[in-house]
């Protein structure tokens, strides 16, 4: 049997497009394939002109396509963009060496920048993989490829991340999400930015409040905003956008004056994006947006920057287009929405200066004290994360099918092999439903991707925004980033803590501040015994949450789950101990010792605040006291005397080295820390170092350089960075601060830690480099001039 | 009787780990009361050339769902899929896109 026709040219066709049935020879395919590509990415916005993007590379289909598809299109359309490759060596023998091989010959005269697990977190995948037995490899190894790229992103100073995913990855994703009952994700999954962005957008169009003015004119519901974020092309419209390009580039044009400050900010804040209403906010600055922690506090902060500069973006237009197409987004918007100037230019060019123009005063209630301008760690898990690179999906219309034979029409380079751990997947499963499914009817596929973008949950169904880790600083759900989890798991030699609801308490722990973690550590000295560590370690820093959790127990040996919270010292000190938990830190001394001893109040919750003395006292007696650090922070806890108030925190660390209290502490009483305090000295231990940061955060002042020192706790393995030391004084603290805590993984994340990775010139010069500041200083890589 | 067939099988995308790494084949059909088609070659494959886990090329008697087939560099949904009949110096060619990625 012949084959048919090509439906555009005599010639004889060369496949059946998946999604339109259509017979198309290979050159009108690989012609309409690019130019559906083109569209997409004017229509979604994905780029502004200048932009510097960094492509995901895996060396596999997606990604060479991607990158060759990026490459001709911004040749042959003058997106004017700056492209380099990104990839990631998870290393796993056999597979990605394999494959970076690909992405090395095929990369044409495009920068590359890897970066390896073993450099960033300390673990190659397969040393994971033999740490953590059959399963779960994938969990790990996506949660550090994400932060991973963001790292590389930052490193490099790129304005957007561009990855391969494709319509049949979104699908299944939607699926996996689905079968898994995970409403979170599924907002974000199909969305065309990033998860964050959505999430941001999505946030503001729950805004109690809003006053939207575009050029004089005012869409005034909150429906509006939503509905104008969809505009700014955060959200997938480009499906539909394909067939009116113009009315979706004409709206979105000016939707994003700023689109890449749109996600950027909105990464920042997503927790947050609360738009509160700010009538005195003239044109530029429509939105006032709050932090969520703001609010939790009940206060009403005008919105820090970023989310100005998010709601700014989204000062929109109008998209008729998009409210009549879609029932749902019609519903929201409303007809007093106006449209945007018309402007027909493909791309967007770079706002004038958007954010000096939108920037408004700027309080945060938080930290009353004058914050350093640098990046600076997050003074509280509520904070805005580090913004995120934000990421964009071009080929997320393009059908697997078309994808691979676009790349076999073109000759492309590629590497298919199975990655060792795939196998074990749960997305196999979702795959091969997907497939059953496009088999039957191939339209399934874009209908997912498309269910997935509009898929509208309840206003009762609470998820949770995204907020900063308290340890590293990236974006995170909970108070500690999924990644900082698993490699507390992994360094503790329990990798499988890290995964389940569970984890989150002993994160969390963690998440007090990282501290806990390491601090563990530290603990074991003897102070907090065993259990101490474990759960209560960190916990204990955790403050809060942590705290109670976890740890306390396991290490107690109160078996029982029960005893998460309880457990601790639930009884000894009292539930409220931890409560707080914060102490929770205690806690877990506590639990450790005696209980009596610290009592409860150690952990007081209030563990830091008053409570928390109460510990000292105990403290005091007991010479473990200090030993928790927990307590420690309490300030009486101390010596009381020692750190005084703050002293907690700093304390703390003082004796427990742990760093739990420190942050706690730090948390609280900046001033504590006064220099002396701590030294290094006291800590000694350094190691904690974690408390450290607390501090950092929050009284910016007090730690000043000296005080911890960087250099002792330095040492600190975890912390040290920890305060980073100096950090904080230093202002830089800021992100090292924490980061640093975060134990070895912390140290690699803070801000003093050098880390090697591999840059690949234009002309092919390949070098292997150690980069400061990994992650935190935005462009620290100057790969085009290499 | 149909007369021998030769043909060139390919394997793409992955689909040739399962074929001991190798990505052509010169095959040669041998002779059989009825004509060859895809759904016979396929057959013949597992029988002859599959070396491992036949379920992740074979899903009943077609490929698994996510493996292209190319006939003479054409999509073999243009050309009748299984029912199509191999002629002499055919390309059959088998891309998975179900690995990588």
């Amino acid at each position: 049997m012949p084959a048919p026709r090509c439906a555009l040219c005599a010639r004889p066709a060369a496949l059946r497009r998946p999604k339109t049935g259509q017979a198309l020879c290979r050159r009108c395919f690989v012609a309409a394939f690019e130019e559906e590509t083109h569209r997409a990415i004017v229509a979604g916005g994905l780029f502004r002109r200048g932009d510097a993007v960094a492509v995901a590379a895996s060396g596999g289909k997606d990604s060479s396509v991607l990158a060759h598809l990026l490459g001709r299109l911004d040749r042959r359309h003058r997106y004017g963009l700056r492209l380099v490759l990104l990839s990631v060596d998870e290393g796993i023998a056999g597979y990605r060496d394999a494959s970076l091989g690909a992405v090395r010959r095929s990369r044409g005269a495009l920068p590359l920048l890897v970066l390896s697990y073993e450099e960033l977190y300390g673990w190659s995948m397969d040393r994971v993989a033999r740490r953590l037995g059959p399963a779960s490899h994938c969990t790990f190894c996506g949660v550090f490829r994400r932060q991973a790229l963001d790292r590389g992103a930052r490193l490099l100073g790129v304005d957007k991340i561009a990855t391969g995913h494709n319509a049949d990855d979104i699908a299944e994703t939607v699926l996996m999400n689905f079968l898994r009952g995970d409403v979170a994700r599924l907002r974000r999954a199909a969305a065309e930015a990033t998860g964050a962005a959505t999430e941001a957008t999505r946030t503001t169009t729950k805004a109690t409040g809003t006053a939207t003015e575009v050029t004089g004119r005012t869409a005034t519901s909150k429906e509006d905003l939503g509905k104008v974020s969809e505009a700014t092309g955060t959200v997938g419209t480009a499906t539909e956008a394909t067939t009116r390009v113009s009315e979706a580039t004409r709206s979105h044009t000016k939707a994003t004056t700023s689109p890449l400050e749109t996600t950027d900010s909105a990464e920042a804040t997503t927790s947050s994006v609360q738009a509160t209403r700010s009538p005195t906010e003239a044109t530029r600055n429509p939105v006032e947006a709050t932090r969520s922690s703001t609010e939790a506090t009940g206060s009403t902060t005008k919105a820090s920057r970023s989310p100005m500069e998010t709601t700014n973006s989204t000062v929109a237009t109008k998209n008729p287009m998009e409210a009549t197409k879609n029932p749902m987004e019609a519903t929201r918007s409303s007809t007093e929405a106006t449209r945007s100037p018309t402007e027909t230019t493909k791309f967007t060019e770079p706002p004038k200066s958007p954010t000096e123009a939108t920037r408004s005063p700027t309080e945060d209630t938080r930290s009353p004290a004058k914050v350093p301008r640098v990046p600076r760690p997050p003074a509280s898990p509520a904070a805005a994360p580090w913004p995120a690179v934000p990421r964009c999906k071009p080929l997320r219309h393009a059908y697997e099918k078309e994808i691979v034979l676009y790349a076999y029409f073109e000759g492309l380079d590629y590497v298919s092999t199975e990655c060792l751990y795939a196998p074990h997947a749960y997305r196999g499963h979702a795959r091969a439903l997907l497939k059953d499914l496009e088999a039957a009817r191939a339209s399934s596929v874009a209908a997912l991707g498309h269910s997935g973008r509009r898929l509208a949950v309840g206003a009762h169904v609470a998820t949770k925004a995204l907020g900063a880790c308290a340890r590293c600083g990236y974006a995170a759900s909970q108070p500690l980033c999924k990644a900082c989890v698993l490699l507390a798991s992994l360094n503790r030699g329990l990798p499988r803590l890290g995964l389940g609801k569970r984890a989150l308490g002993l994160a969390g722990g963690a998440g007090g501040h990282g501290a806990s973690d390491l601090g563990g550590d530290g603990h074991v000295g003897g102070d907090h015994g065993v259990g101490g560590d474990v759960g209560g370690g960190r916990g204990a820093g955790g403050h809060g949450a942590c705290s109670h959790g976890a740890c306390g127990h396991d290490v107690n040996g109160h078996e029982d789950d029960s005893s998460w919270v309880g457990s601790h010292g639930a009884s000894d000190r009292g539930a409220g101990g931890h409560g707080t938990g914060g102490h929770g830190a205690c806690c877990r001394g506590a639990g450790g010792r005696g209980a009596s001893d610290h009592g409860a109040g150690g952990c007081g919750a209030s563990g830091h605040g008053a409570g928390g003395h109460g510990a000292s006292e105990h403290w005091t007696d007991t010479p473990r006291a200090g030993g928790h650090g927990a307590c420690c922070h309490r300030a009486g806890g101390h010596g009381a005397g020692d750190h005084g108030a703050g002293g907690h925190g700093a304390c703390c660390h003082g004796a427990g080295g742990h760093g739990a209290g420190g942050h706690g502490a730090g948390g609280h009483g900046p001033c504590c820390h006064r220099a002396g305090d701590h030294g290094a000295g006291d800590h000694g231990g350094g190691d904690h170092g974690a408390g450290g940061h607390g501090a950092g955060d929050h009284g910016p002042c007090c730690h000043r350089v000296g005080d911890h020192g960087g250099g002792d706790d330095g040492a600190g393995d975890h912390g040290a960075g920890g305060h980073g030391a100096g950090g904080h004084g230093a202002g830089d603290h800021g992100a090292g601060g924490h980061g640093a805590c975060g134990g070895p993984g912390a140290s690699r994340g803070g801000e003093e830690e050098a880390v090697e990775v591999e840059v690949v010139g234009r002309g092919g010069r390949v070098q292997r480099r150690r980069v400061l500041g990994l992650g935190r200083a935005r462009g620290a890589l100057n790969i085009w001039d290499f | 009787m149909a007369a021998p067939v030769s043909l060139q099988v390919e394997f793409g995308g992955g689909a040739e780990l399962l074929f001991d790494g190798v990505k052509k084949h010169q095959v040669t059909l041998p002779c059989q009361p009825e004509p060859w088609d895809i759904r016979n070659l396929l057959k013949w494959i597992k029988q002859n050339l599959l070396k491992e886990r036949p379920e992740l090329f074979m899903q009943g008697d077609s490929v698994r769902p996510g493996i292209l087939v190319l006939i003479n560099d054409a999509d073999w949904e243009l050309m009748g899929e299984l029912d199509y009949k191999l002629q002499d110096q055919d390309n059959v060619l088998f891309i998975s896109t179900l690995h990588g990625g």
